[in-house]
């Protein structure tokens, strides 16, 4: 197991796309968060106690590079055919899946540090230089980690999720964007209400955004019922992954 | 030893590998031949448990993924160009290394040893078919497995190149182990393995030495060629030696150059040829796997009408 967790981080570590999508990240925060959330805040903002809490839960909207990088980590395997080395050098392809699983869940959390710690000093940062001041904040620290880091690390584990049942680079990611984006505003206009319950719906919830006018979830149970998606699903992408053919 | 039993695939209504059963030995260079689409590649990711299918292979008695790190005991190159164009070919090596369990100091010796130290640094997206292959062989070679599994190493290799993988391969097994190549080079397949194993449409046809291979060929035997080939004939038929017409004389399996001399001399025949004719490994390919194609030519069927 150490192997294969050795081998999945050298494969994040030794491709350009991972330090390119950080550092795009990065920059986005950076330009998000100190421009338009610090140095462009209207009067009204500066007096709003909460500021802070809802930079963080703003910025993690970029979770979603987090899933990207996932995504990339499982397809270019498929892509390159290096999975045949992959599934070959460990004695489990149980292990293999639960080495890309915890080192995705490491770089979401990284991911998740970065842009949740960032973004309110670059805010902050904006703000002094347009000569501003922001009123104190009130922040509940626990609550807005347990949220933050849930929500990257699930942004992370749903890309993986869709990476290793559909295997394909475009296929993967174009799911990633269509489900939450398109398949779920559908669905909405039938479900209604229902429609918190469906999982990118549920996943916006844990921050406190909804896109359903009709209801919302507490953040808790938002996040719970997000995991019971997760582990379905991963029990059909393991069941999957241990079946098919390795090409 | 290899030993692969009942291995079978298939792809909806094709069958592409039908119960098929070989062995690979140990201190030997087994070649691995078939036409165009007789499941070689499917036999080979079956054995390294990469595609789903029936059937066994052991390594040494044992499964390959019931030992605890599989890189040491196979090498593989199954594709060439199996790495990330842009992870240089160390680190390609490296990650590797790192899943196998084996030291990264490895990775500078199997470098050296393929001859892309040089090109350590560089990424493999741009490195040519022959380049891309010694890094497969490096990659091969990483954990110093027992058994080496090779699809068509020798593509895309220079002259120099493919006499370097010879000898290497057969370094390779002259240590105890066991190389397992397919190619469809013949004339370097007859140089490079001692075994062959021949399949066509999935199922196998030959698992023996080339020698005993080459010499059971309808091609292999004795060439006569004589002033008067009548009386030769007369002359065999009563000595009970069966022949055949080819290429403007006789052709006499299983009987050696003395004894079909001496034949003609008592016979009073004039000999104008006298030779032994070795089949070549083409030759006994081609007779093997005569209708076994799954991919023929148009020419290649006319010939045959």
């Amino acid at each position: 197991m150490i192997a294969a967790l050795k081998a999945e981080f050298r494969k994040l570590l030794t491709v350009r796309s991972t330090y390119i999508v950080t550092v795009l990240v990065t920059l986005l925060m950076l330009f998000v968060a100190g421009y338009i959330e610090g140095w462009r805040l209207t009067p009204q903002d500066l007096q709003n106690p909460a500021q802070f809490s809802g930079d963080v839960f703003g910025a993690l909207s970029l979770s979603v590079f987090g899933a990207i990088i996932a995504i990339l980590l499982v397809t270019h395997e498929y892509r390159y055919n290096t999975i045949m080395y992959t599934l070959t050098s460990s004695n489990s392809r149980s292990k293999v899946l639960l080495a890309k699983i915890v080192t995705i869940s490491v770089y979401a959390v990284f991911l998740t540090l970065l842009v949740g710690i960032l973004s309110p000093i670059a805010s902050n940062v904006g703000i002094h230089l347009h000569g501003h001041t922001l009123v104190p904040q009130t922040l509940h620290v626990g609550d807005l980690i347990w949220r933050s880091l849930f929500y990257g690390w699930a942004y992370g584990m749903a890309g993986l999720l869709l990476a290793v049942l559909i295997r394909v680079q475009v296929g993967a990611i174009a799911a990633l964007f269509l489900i939450p984006g398109l398949v779920e505003q559908l669905l909405g206009q039938l479900m209604k209400s229902n429609s918190v319950y469906l999982p990118f719906s549920a996943l916006d919830q844990v921050i406190g955004n909804s896109n359903v006018p009709q209801g919302h979830l507490a953040p808790g149970k938002a996040a719970l019922v997000f995991c019971v998606y997760l582990v379905v699903g991963w029990i059909v992408a393991w069941a999957l992954f241990l079946k098919r053919d390795a090409n | 030893m290899i030993k692969a039993e009942n291995l079978s695939k298939r792809y909806k209504k094709k069958l592409a590998v039908d119960n098929l059963s070989f062995t690979v030995a140990t201190g030997r260079v087994t070649g691995f031949l078939g036409p165009n689409g007789a499941g070689k590649s499917t036999t080979m990711r079956l054995m390294l448990g990469l595609d789903n299918g029936s059937g066994t292979t052991m390594f040494d008695g044992k499964k390959l993924h019931s030992y605890a790190e599989p890189s040491k005991v196979v090498g593989i190159l199954l594709e060439a160009k199996a790495f990330h164009p842009t992870r240089t070919a160390h680190r390609h090596l490296s990650v590797l290394a790192a899943a196998g369990g084996i030291p990264t100091t490895r990775v500078d010796e199997v470098l050296d040893i393929v001859g892309l130290s040089d090109v350590a640094k560089k990424k493999p997206g741009k490195f040519s078919l022959g380049m891309s292959q010694r890094l497969g062989i490096a990659a091969a070679i990483l954990g110093s497995p027992k058994y080496l599994m090779l699809d068509e190493p020798a593509n895309g290799l220079d002259p120099e190149g493919v006499a370097w993988l010879r000898k290497f391969l057969s370094d390779y097994a002259d240590q105890g182990n066991a190389v397992f190549v397919s190619s469809h080079l013949l004339s370097e397949m007859q140089l490079m393995a001692d075994d062959i194993v021949v399949i066509g449409k999935g199922k196998l046809i030959a698992n023996t030495s080339i020698q005993e291979l080459t010499s059971g060929s309808k091609q292999t035997g004795v060439f006569v060629r004589t002033g008067k080939a009548a009386a030769f004939k007369r002359a065999l038929q009563s000595a009970s030696i069966a022949f055949e017409e080819l290429d403007g004389g006789l052709k006499i399996a299983g009987q050696k150059t003395d004894d079909i001399g001496q034949l003609a001399f008592k016979a009073g025949v004039p000999v104008l040829e006298l030779a032994n004719r070795s089949a070549s490994l083409e030759d006994v390919f081609l007779e093997l796997t005569e209708g076994a194609e799954e991919y023929s030519t148009h020419a290649k069927t006319e010939a045959k009408q």
